[in-house]
This record gives C-alpha cells, structure tokens and sequence, in this order.
C-alpha cells in the first residue's frame, strides 16, 4: 500500500552526470557570454521561486537569474578565468579554458549513535554530520579567439552570435531532458541544492 | 472488467464502476477506457505493478487530497503555460487581491508570473479539469497572431525576408488564396507561433503512491517551465513582443493578439490556416516545430509543442509611406490601366459617341496604359513596385529612350498621373480584387515597356492581351506589382482583353477616328497604342533592328492578332460603318483635303524617295528588312488580315493598310533578336499591329493624311536631313508601333514633348534600319538620335513632321474639326476629331491620299518604300489624328504645309 516512489538514491560515490558546453568568445565578450552561460544554467537548476527575468547579449535574450550571492559568484569566477586566460593569451591565438559547475544535494550523514540520539531523543546532528553530494556538473569549456583585424572581429563575432545560441539551446535542451536524477525538492523558500563554480574543472566526475 | 485490466485493483475496479454509473452523469469509465487503454501500453513508470486507485473512488481524505493536489497540478501545467506565454508576448492586465488590492501573482512552478483574468475564460476548460471525473482534457491551442483587425486605418504589415524584401502581407496572404482557389476577403490573420498543450496518454487510475509521485512531477514542471521561459524569447516571434528589447525599439510592431482553444473545436481548412500562409517569397520553410521534453505526470504525458514563423520580422507602414511607396513602385500605372478597362466596356457598348472623352483622356489613358506597362515591367523586374521599374528599365534602355520614354512619361503622367490614380483607384481596387489570377498574369505578359528585358513574354501579352490597362488597375490595386501582375493574370480581364485585342486592332483604327467613337475603345486602343507607344520608344531602336526585332512582333502580332482577329473583324464592320456613315463627311471636307493630300503624298513621296536614297548605303538593311517584311506578311496572318481589312474598307487604303501590315509583319520576324528596344516594338508592334490594321481600314485616311503628312513631314525632315529620316524612320516604327508612336505623339503633343518622342522615334527608326540590330548599338543610334534630336533641331523637325502631318491631315480633317487650341489642345482635340473624322472622312479622302502614298511609296520603292509608306501611314494615322486635333494641328499644319511646300519645292 505505501510503497513509495523511491526518489532517485543518490550516493556519495556513484557517478553523476555531466554535461559539456563549449563557448567560443573573443576577450571582450567573454565575460558577458560565460555571465550568459551560468546563468541559463542556473536558471534550470535553481529551484527556488524566481521572478523570471532577462539580459540581452549578442542580440539574444537570455535567461537572468536574481539572486545576489549567485550574482557575484559568478562575476568572481569569470574574473578568475580572465586573469588566467589572459596571462597565457596572446595575439592571433586561441585559447582554452574552463568553468565547472557543481550542483549538490546537501545529506546529513548519520552515524549509528547519532541516529539513535535522534531517534531517542530529538538531538540533531551538528554541522558535520551533513554531506554534500554532486549530483550533476556542466563543464563550459571556453574558446577565446583574439582577432587581429577587423574582418577578423566580424567573423568572430558573427560565431560568436551563433555559438552562444547553439550553446544556449543544449543547455536549455539538456536541462529539461534530464531531470530523473535531480534530488527531490524539499523546500522552495531556499534554494535546495548548494552549488560550485569552479576553474578548470578535471574531466571526470571528480572535477 | 476489461475496463480495468490491472489485477490488483481489479476487484475495486468493479465496485468502482457499479459507484461512479449511478453518482455520475459522465461515466468516466467510457471515456477514460480508451485512456486507460492506451495508458496501459504506455503505462507511466509510476503505474507499473503498483497498487492503483481510481480517481473517482479516492476513498480516504488522503486521496482525495492527493487526487486535488494532482488535478491543481494538471490544471496549472495548462494555464500557467498559457499565462506565461501570454505575459511574455503581450500586455495582459494584471489581476488584484481582492483585500490588499496587490497585483496577484501565480507562484506554480516556481515561477513567479502576474496573474491576469483575462484568460480565465479562454482556459475555463483546463482550469477546471477534473481527473476523476474528465476524460482526457481537450488540446489546448494557444495563437499569437497579427489580425488585419487590430491594424488602424492607416496601417499596413509588411514583412522582411532574410534578404531584405519588403512584402506586403495582405498582398501576399492574397495571393496565396488564389493560388488555392479561394476566395480571398480582404483581411488576414497570421499566425505566428502556434502552442500546442496536449495529456497524451490520459489515465484515472493513479498508484498508490501517488503522493510520493507528485513532488517529482512538480519538480519536472519546475524545470519544464524554465525551459519554456527560456525558449520564448529564443524563438523568432520574441522579437515581436514589446517586451522585446531587440525588436521593439527598432521598429513599429503590430500589434500581437492570443486565441485559445480547443483544437478539435477548429477544424481549419488545410492551407487557410494562418500558420501556414506562406508570406514572404522564398522557397525556405517558414515554419518550424520545437517540441519541449515530455513531463510524466501520474494523468498522462504533458506535451508542449510550439510552432512558429521563423521569419518574424513583421512591421507596419503607415499608409503614408505605403501609399508612396506603392505609388512610387506601381499604383502610378494601375489607375490608368483601371480606369481604361472600365471605361472600356461603356465606351465599347457606346462605339460610337465620340466621346466627350477630351484629348486628355485619351492621352491619359495612353500614359496610363504606359503607367501601367512601366508597372508590368516593374512587375518583371522586381516583382514590387511597378514605377521603379519602368524607370529603371527605361534607364537601362538607354539615355535616348530615356528622353524619349520619359518625356512621355513624366510629361503626361505628372500631369495625368494623379487625377487617374484617384479615380482608378477607386475602381481599379475592387476589380483588383476580383480579378482572377490569369488575368493578372496576362498583364504581367503585357508589361512590354520593359520588353527589352521581357521582351518575350511581354510582346506576347501586349499582343494578345490589350488587357494591360485591365492590368493597369490590378496594379492600382496596390500592393506590389506582382500582385498587379497577378491581377493582370485574372482570368477575369481576358474577356476585356480579347475585347481589348479586338477592339484594340478597331481602336487602332480608331485612334485616327478613334475619338467619335468609343471613347472607351478608343481610349483602349490608345492606351495601348501609348503603352505601345512606350515600346515604341523602345521600338524605335527596333526599328534599326526591325528584322531583328521582327521575329517577336510577328510572333507576339500574330497570336495577339489570331485571338483578336475574329473581333477585330467585327470592330471592322462596325468601323467600316462608322466610316461610310462619315465618309459623307469626308466626302463633304475631302475635296480640300484630297487635294491637300495629294500635295501631301507628292511631297512624301518626294521625301520618301530622299530618304531612300539616302537609305541606299543601307540597302543591305533594307534587303533584310524587306525579307523580312516578305516574311512577315506571309507569317503574320494578323497583318494581311489587317491588311485585307484596310482593303476592304477602300482602295486606297488597302494599299497603305498592306504596307503597314507588310511593316508589321517584318518586324515580327526579326524582333526576337532584339531584346530590349526590339522587343517592346514587337510587343508593340503587335497592338500596333492590329491597332494599324484598324487604323488602316479606318483611318485609310489618317494614313493617307499621314502619308500627305509623311510627305510633308519629309519636306520639312529633308530641311534637316538628320531629323526626317527620322521621322520616316518613326513613321518605319510607327507602322509596327504605330498606335503607339501616335500615342506618344499625342502626349508629345499635349505635353509638347513631341520632339523628343519623334526624335525618338525618328532616330530609333534611322538607326534600325541602318543598323543590323545589336541592342548596343540600337541604343548607341537611339542616344545619337535623341541627342540630335533632342539637340534641338529635332524638335523643330520632330514637331515639324508630325505637324506636317498633322497639318496635313488637319488639312482634311482640320476642315471640319480643328478647333484651335493649344498643341496639347489639338492633339486631344484630335484625338476626338480623328475619332470623328479620321473614321468618316477619313475613308475618302484617306483612300485617294493612300493611293497617291502608296505611289509614292512605290515609286522609291522598294521595301523601304512599303515600310516607309507605311511607316509615313502610321505616322500618317498618327498625324491625322492630330490633324483631328485642332488649333496646333491647325497651327502647325500651316506652318508645315508651308515647309512641306518649301520643302517640296
């Protein structure tokens, strides 16, 4: 009679799924394409109530999501990846660099004895009884090109238009395609899944 | 039983019906089997082997709430989706708290989106659907469309293709509904985005866990939605939303309105669908699907489907622009072309009323009709507006047709222009509208001005299809030119195109006498003489190349006049009437006028033999053209009808009605060679053709009289020799084009931009007859020639000839009609008078003057002799027509008939 619909289990080892987003940017637009990027992602993933907004970039409009910590986190990391990219940049070449983005699902991990307290009397874990488990990871995987003429720039940001649209659209797809494995949603007053934003994540589920 | 196939609620299930027949009207079970049906094969994860109940047996207060809880959820999916769809597109208006008096704002999956009431009744179905006791919830559609409705007054909607064409929407939606036989009311509903919300896969029967199912399915939605939030302003229809930083600060946006409904309640008509009204002009898909992933829900399969225009770039035009905009590119020509065809059909009924129709009818309509040809080439070129078109074609024509062509142009049309536009426009408009399709495209054919390019078709229409005025006001219609085209092609106009066709030929005859008679006919004939006679321009490069451009004409004469020549004899009868009826006149006016046309023919011939003399450097040219002539004549049943018919109505005219058809038919053979001047010459040729045929029989006089005038003319053209075998060269021209070369006389006349038309012609004729025929140099000679022409002496010598000519004829004609008036004045004044005169008078008098031009014509012989003759009778034609026309004519033909004798002498 009861049975439940057991949610997806999640482990902390069992692997997790991963997507793969390519970027293609010249210096000047990085920062708005990867802000854009992030924040798509988020958008689908960012589970608590949002007034949907807006940002315009390269003629299109994208997804905005308004939340300040997130804000500046990724403002943070996207400055990170510019002083990295730009210390081994150089003109007329391309260069690659990356972002991870973490999703997790935050789990109290109960010892034996902290169960039996909790279950014998009401005392609730601390602090590092919790663990946090990824439960997904986009990897953006950013190609900077550094146009030396103006023809150059047109190419590159006519690609640019058409990558950021092409990238938007997978994640977007992606997204929506794939959500057996989100945790169950516990709570929409927070936000229910800690988050990261990383550089150069590692291929692989260990970033 | 069977009802419930799962075993384990299999027992209940029973119960559960035996429950719900009794308690409930709508058996859920009739319904909901099929559902169930299809649910057991498709069975959602959450179903399979799991203990069931029935939504309609919920028991417990936890199944009820659990089934209430999904049924929110259900009844969100579908009218969040449309509320958020909505909210992003339009401006709907925000819905309050009834205590706070807050704006109310719906917080379903995590999305927080203004509440607005105005969708509650379009989605009373989907928000009030319940899953144990519904079947499965119809299909929710959701249109965002552009309606005509929501358009001012003042508003028009234009699209832009991916490569910067302008559409007119309506035009476009328009032409569509002919393309599938419908008719077409004017109005429009496009839709460009199409959302399609559908619970495939609907079932009653819910796990028992479905309460632990339900959180899942919210969070799916949650996301579900994100991604609907995200693609709405990926797809193209974003930018139409004011919303829109991309498109709405750009642009004027037309305003975006939603229907929803149920999909079976709209059983649309494949093809008249607003989705699929292909609009721009491209061979591309317009519409394109995205299908959002599927959300499992314990109900069914939630589905989202949208589909959209992928070209969105609608904007509207005020009709301001647009008015100027069509006008600039077409409307210029449809007016006249309108007007034509309706007066056509009165006029034809009242053949014989000369009309009131002033002179400046008739030349209006002439430059309708070259309005409307200019539309038809516009049409060719670019499909859109018809004035720049013409322009441009005249441009590429050459700086000489370009004189030739515009002085025409710009001096009747501006003056014409507006006054026909305003009242073909509000004829041309309804006719338009119901014009068929053929006859659009027979106008289209028809825009033979711009022959040289299309030349091929065009010559083909105009030959056939006088119609072009009746095209004409398909273009005043509106929108593009292609849609005048299209109008043009209505089959509706080739009645009054064959009545044109034949009438033309009559009206041919009848621009000399034309002006007694019909008004309508001979404004009909005149219009396609001067839209011929734009071609004419064009022709008169042809005329250097007539046996080039011969092979067209003939072609294009001989199906324009196979299909006409049935009424054209008919017309004949009637004129032949006409003519005896006024021969009495004649008869009474001839004797002066007979002498003076046989002065006149003394003189013609006299300058004819000039001519050929001057002419014998290219007697290889005159080989050819004379072949080809041969050729014609017997290729071309059109012209020896004509010719036949120009015998029957006397002698004399027969032998210049021979020449010209003889004319006609050599420069059908060699048309084709020449596109563009060649081209419209045997497009015009065509009409001309038949038009001269007439005008031979009927204006046997005119010919005669534009023989005399011819003869008078050479004098004068021999004073400056450059200018006179132009002139005969015109006349060479005329012949073919004959109609229309009077009809740009006739404006020349009027506007007093003779001079550049004769020069034109005069030099398009030299220049053909010399040269073999490259378009090149026919416009490299058409250049020489108008810029002597032009120069000056070519005025002089242009007005001279024709009013020689005319004078000559006015001579005759004058006797009893010149009124005195302006040249203008007289060119009008001729017109109604050639209508009066040229057909009853004309016989005679024409008869004996032909004979005398024949001679003449004989006498320097040859085949230019013929040509020239007939070109001289064309001319002629043209002249008398003008001599018809009263003080200038009178004026002039004083003045002329002095040259003559000087030149004579």
């Amino acid at each position: 009679m009861d049975t439940r619909f057991s949610p997806m289990t999640t482990t902390t080892v069992s692997p997790h799924p991963e997507y793969s987003i390519a970027v293609f940017s010249d210096p000047s637009t990085l920062n708005a394409i990867l802000k854009a990027v992030l924040h798509t992602i988020f958008f689908h993933r960012y589970f608590t109530n949002v007034r949907p907004s807006t940002q315009n970039i390269l003629h299109l409009t994208l997804p905005y999501v308004e939340a300040p910590e997130l804000n500046q986190l990724i403002d943070t990391r996207i400055h990170q990846l510019n002083r990295q990219l730009n210390s081994t940049s150089g003109p007329g070449t391309s260069i690659r660099g990356g972002i991870g983005v973490q999703f997790f699902e935050r789990k109290r991990r109960l010892s034996t004895a902290e169960t039996t307290m909790m279950n014998l009397f009401g005392i609730r874990p601390g602090d590092g009884a919790t663990e946090d488990v990824c439960w997904e990871t986009w990897r953006v995987e950013v190609t900077l090109a550094i146009p030396r003429t103006q023809e150059e720039q047109k190419k590159v940001t006519k690609a640019m238009e058409t990558s950021l649209k092409r990238t938007v659209m997978k994640i977007i797809a992606t997204a929506n395609a794939n959500t057996d494995h989100i945790p169950p949603i516990h709570t929409q007053e927070i936000n229910p899944f800690p988050y990261q934003i990383i550089l150069n994540p590692k291929n692989g589920n260990g970033m | 039983m069977h009802q419930f196939p799962r075993s384990p609620p299999a027992t209940a299930s029973p119960a559960q019906s035996s429950r719900t027949n009794p308690t409930r009207t709508n058996n859920p079970r009739e319904p909901g089997s099929p559902a169930r049906a299809i649910s057991s094969g498709t069975n959602t994860p959450v179903l399979s082997d799991e203990p069931t109940f029935s939504a309609a047996h919920s028991t417990t207060a936890e199944e009820k709430d659990v089934i209430q809880r999904l049924n929110k959820t259900i009844q969100n999916l579908f009218y969040k989706a449309a509320l958020l769809i909505l909210q992003d597109r339009l401006e709907l208006p925000p819905a309050y708290t009834q205590k706070t008096n807050q704006p109310r704002v719906n917080k379903w999956f995590s999305l927080d989106v203004p509440e607005s009431d105005v969708l509650l009744p379009d989605v009373r179905v989907w928000r009030n659907f319940d899953v144990s006791v519904a079947s499965q919830p119809p299909i929710m559609i959701v249109d965002l469309r552009i309606s005509s409705k929501d358009l001012k007054d003042n508003q028009t909607l234009v699209v832009t293709d991916e490569f910067g064409k302008t559409r007119y929407v309506e035009d476009a939606v328009k032409s569509y509904y002919e393309s599938l036989g419908q008719d077409f009311k004017p109005g429009f509903d496009i839709v460009v985005e199409r959302w399609q919300f559908d619970l495939d896969g609907f079932t009653s029967q819910f796990p028992k866990n479905l309460v632990s199912i339900l959180p899942k399915t919210y969070k799916n939605a949650v996301v579900l939605f994100r991604a609907l939030f995200s693609m709405l302003h990926l797809l193209p229809a974003w930018s139409l939303s004011r919303k829109s930083d991309i498109g709405a600060k750009s642009r004027s946006l037309p305003k975006l309105s939603y229907r929803i409904y149920e999909k079976s309640q709209r059983s649309l008509e494949p093809g008249l669908d607003g989705l699929h009204i292909p609009l721009p002009d491209s061979d591309n898909q317009e519409l394109e699907d995205y299908i959002f992933e599927t959300l499992d829900t314990p109900a069914g399969k939630f589905k989202i489907k949208v589909s959209y225009r992928k070209n969105c770039d609608f904007q509207l035009q005020t009709s301001e622009a647009t008015i100027s905009s069509r006008i600039d590119e077409s409307d210029l020509f449809k007016p006249s072309l309108r007007r034509q065809s309706n007066e056509f059909e009165p006029l034809l009924q009242d053949l014989m009323p000369p009309p009131r129709r002033s002179s400046r009818q008739i030349l209006q309509d002439a430059d309708q009709a070259q309005q409307a040809y200019g539309s038809l080439s516009t049409y060719h070129l670019a499909g859109r507006p018809i004035a720049s078109s013409p322009l441009s074609t005249l441009r590429a024509v050459g700086a000489a047709r370009e004189l030739n062509t515009a002085s025409p142009r710009d001096s009747p049309p501006s003056k014409l222009l507006p006054e026909h536009r305003n009242v073909q426009d509000s004829h041309e408009t309804p006719r338009s509208e119901a014009m068929p399709r053929n006859i659009r495209r027979t106008s289209v054919t028809f825009s033979p001005f711009k022959s040289p390019s299309l030349s091929a078709s065009p010559s083909h229409l105009s030959g056939e299809h006088l119609p072009v005025p009746q095209v004409v006001p398909v273009v005043g219609n509106r929108s593009s030119a292609l849609t005048a085209l299209a109008e043009a092609r209505n089959p509706g106009f080739n009645p009054h195109t064959s009545n044109f066709s034949s009438t033309v030929p009559t009206s041919s005859t009848t621009p000399l006498s034309a002006s007694p008679r019909p008004t309508s006919r001979h404004s009909a004939s005149y219009a396609h003489r001067r839209s011929q006679n734009s071609l004419n321009l064009g022709r008169d490069d042809d005329l250097g190349g007539s046996s080039r451009t011969s092979p067209r004409p003939g072609t294009a004469e001989g199906n324009a006049s196979s299909g006409s020549l049935n009424a054209d004899d008919d017309n004949i009868s009637e004129f032949l009437k006409m003519l005896d009826n006024k021969k009495e006149l004649k008869s009474f006016r001839s004797p002066s006028e007979s002498g003076l046309a046989e002065s006149s023919a003394r003189r013609t011939s006299a300058a004819l033999s000039r001519y050929s003399r001057l002419r014998d450097s290219n007697a290889i040219l005159s080989d050819s053209v004379s072949s080809s002539v041969l050729g014609h004549r017997s290729s071309t049943s059109s012209s020896r009808q004509l010719s036949s018919v120009p015998a029957m109505v006397g002698g004399a005219s027969l032998s210049t009605a021979s020449s010209p058809g003889e004319r006609m038919s050599p420069r059908t053979p060699h048309t084709p060679a020449i596109p563009s001047r060649l081209s419209a010459n045997s497009i015009v040729d065509h009409n001309a053709h038949r038009e001269r045929n007439v005008g031979m029989t009927i204006p046997g006089n005119e010919a005669s009289e534009g023989r005399a005038e011819s003869v008078q003319s050479p004098g004068i053209g021999a004073i400056d020799i450059p200018s006179s075998p132009r002139v005969y060269q015109t006349t060479y021209r005329r012949p073919s084009s004959v109609a229309q070369q009077r009809l740009m006389r006739f404006g020349d006349d009027d506007l007093g931009d003779i001079a550049p038309f004769e020069n034109r012609s005069t030099s398009l004729g030299g220049n053909r007859e010399r040269e073999p025929l490259s378009l090149s140099r026919m416009l490299a000679s058409q250049d020489e020639a108008n810029a002597g022409l032009i120069a000056g002496p070519t005025n002089q010598a242009i007005e001279s000839a024709p009013m020689s000519r005319q004078r000559s004829t006015s001579s005759q004609d004058e006797s009893g009609y010149n009124i005195g008036s302006s040249s203008r004045g007289a060119y009008r004044a001729r017109v109604a008078s050639r209508g009066h005169l040229g057909r009853h008078g004309s016989s005679t008098s024409l008869a004996g003057e032909r004979g005398s031009a024949s001679g003449g014509s004989d006498s320097r012989g040859g085949r230019y002799s013929f040509q020239r003759s007939r070109d001289n009778e064309d001319e002629e034609l043209l002249f008398a027509m003008s001599d018809f026309g009263v003080a200038q004519q009178g004026r002039r033909s004083l003045e002329e008939a002095g040259r003559g004798n000087n030149t004579q002498t």
